[in-house]
């Protein structure tokens, strides 16, 4: 049954080339484990939206409700103290395993001609991984959020002659309260994902453009 | 690690999957239970049937993708639908004092006549414990400590209905449903009477409990 069902789409949809195209194809002799460092990222990337999409039906963001909501997830909706973990070590991965690709990549010179512009469109994604963690840390706003949002806040502030305007802009306005949560959330769940997906895709397609670098 | 990287690189590597088969002309003899045990004895021949590189791999990298979609699937989607498994617990919430009402309260010694009223229930919304809800009602004094609590949506799609003392009938504004003064359809779509809370009297105050829907003859049947 399953068979024929597949053979009914396929009759109308013609899907079948497609899916060859993106999947079938030569991978070079001197591809390594170490080559895996971005498929797995993209990976933790995927499990990230999987769990953040769920815990966005849950979450409140405002500041009288973002950590009761959040609590509750964890302690009453089933399996939300599991999925929430997942969000929070996935995202931790994720931004370790953006590092080692990187690292692979400068170590392979990946990097050079005429790869300049996909290592350029990687540091974006790297630096738009660090926003999303940063953002994130935000959200279940305890303590732990509320003072390192706070020492982040300055950091950017030390900025110079940008600085004020920074704190200020990421704060929204001068004190860290409801307009500060509410735009972490907004870059986290709706600005940041489409600037990362979109670089990926420009990423994934540069890459089968151009191939897999020779090592050194 | 290196068995799969030679998996990867080996290009003529061909892994069988062993299967056992019994010959057609093999019997048992009495007392052998077929498994082989008994030394020598050709019951059983081994026969092997090989499959390309290619099957295998895919084949297991779809199991492994099967494996964690449901690992992380199975999880999210549980969540996702449990709130739609969550029932109200209907609690006792005062609706008005009887004999001498408060300010905000209505005067409920007019005898079977419906007075628009609401009450504030505080009700458990997620991570609310107690979330005050304003609940519109009709309230009919019928004399002797016996009321009637409607509840003023409609049974249809949930318009507030109106009482006209007049016809005295109660109307829905949305689709022309009419009820009569005991919350009996008389005309329009509406499926069912009009909804009732449970009531009791403490002490001179009126309370209203749980929602629960009458049939036709106005026998209560959701609990
Ligand atoms: S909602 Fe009352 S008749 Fe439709």
């Amino acid at each position: 049954m399953f068979a024929r069902s597949t053979e009914w789409i396929e009759e109308r949809l013609g899907l079948r080339p497609v899916a060859a195209r993106v999947l079938d194809h030569p991978v070079p002799k001197y591809v390594t484990w170490l080559h895996c460092f971005g498929g797995l990222t993209f990976f933790t990337f995927l499990i990230l939206v999987v769990t953040g999409v769920l815990m966005a039906f849950f979450y409140v963001p405002t500041p009288d409700h973002a950590h009761d909501s959040v609590q509750w997830f964890q302690q009453t909706v089933p399996f939300g103290t599991i999925i929430r973990n997942l969000h929070r070590w996935s995202a931790y991965t994720m931004v370790v395993l953006v590092f080692l690709h990187m690292l692979r990549v400068l170590v392979h010179g990946a990097y050079r001609k005429p790869r300049e512009m996909n290592w350029v469109v990687g540091v974006v994604l790297l630096l738009t991984t660090l926003v999303f963690a940063f953002t994130g840390y935000l959200l279940p706003w305890d303590q732990k959020a509320y003072w390192a949002t706070n020492v982040g806040i300055n950091i950017a502030a030390s900025t110079p002659i940008l600085g004020s305007f920074l704190a200020g802009f990421l704060r929204g306005g001068p004190t860290l309260g409801a307009l500060t949560l509410l735009r972490f959330y907004a870059l986290h769940v709706f600005a940041l994902p489409l600037v990362l997906v979109g670089g990926l895709l420009f990423h994934f397609s540069m890459v089968r453009k151009q191939g897999i670098a020779r090592p050194l | 690690m290196r068995f799969l990287g030679k998996l990867l690189r080996r290009g003529a590597y061909q892994p069988t999957l062993p299967g056992l088969q019994v010959p057609r002309r093999a019997h048992r003899a009495a007392g052998d239970k077929g498994d082989g045990a008994r030394g020598g004895r050709p019951g059983l021949r081994l026969v092997t049937e090989s499959i390309s590189r290619r099957t295998f791999l895919s084949g297991t990298l779809a199991w492994i993708t099967a494996a964690i979609v449901s690992a992380v699937g199975a999880p999210v989607a549980t969540a996702l639908i449990w709130p739609a498994f969550q029932k109200s617990k209907g609690d006792w919430s005062p609706v008005a004092r009887l004999d001498n009402p408060g300010p905000n309260q209505a005067d409920l010694s007019a005898v079977d006549k419906p007075i628009l009223t609401h009450f504030t229930a505080l009700v458990q919304d997620a991570y609310l414990e107690a979330a005050p809800q304003n609940m519109p009602v009709f309230v009919v004094n019928h004399g002797k400590g016996q009321f009637t609590i409607f509840d003023v949506r409609c049974t249809h799609l949930g318009c507030p209905v109106n009482w006209d003392q007049k016809t005295k009938k109660f109307y829905s504004p949305c689709h022309d449903g009419v009820f009569d003064s005991e919350g009996r359809v008389l005309a329009g779509p509406p499926p069912r009477p009009l909804d009732r809370y449970e009531f009791k009297v403490e002490k001179g105050v009126l309370y209203a409990g749980k929602l629960f829907k009458v049939d036709d003859s106005l026998r209560r049947v959701t609990s």
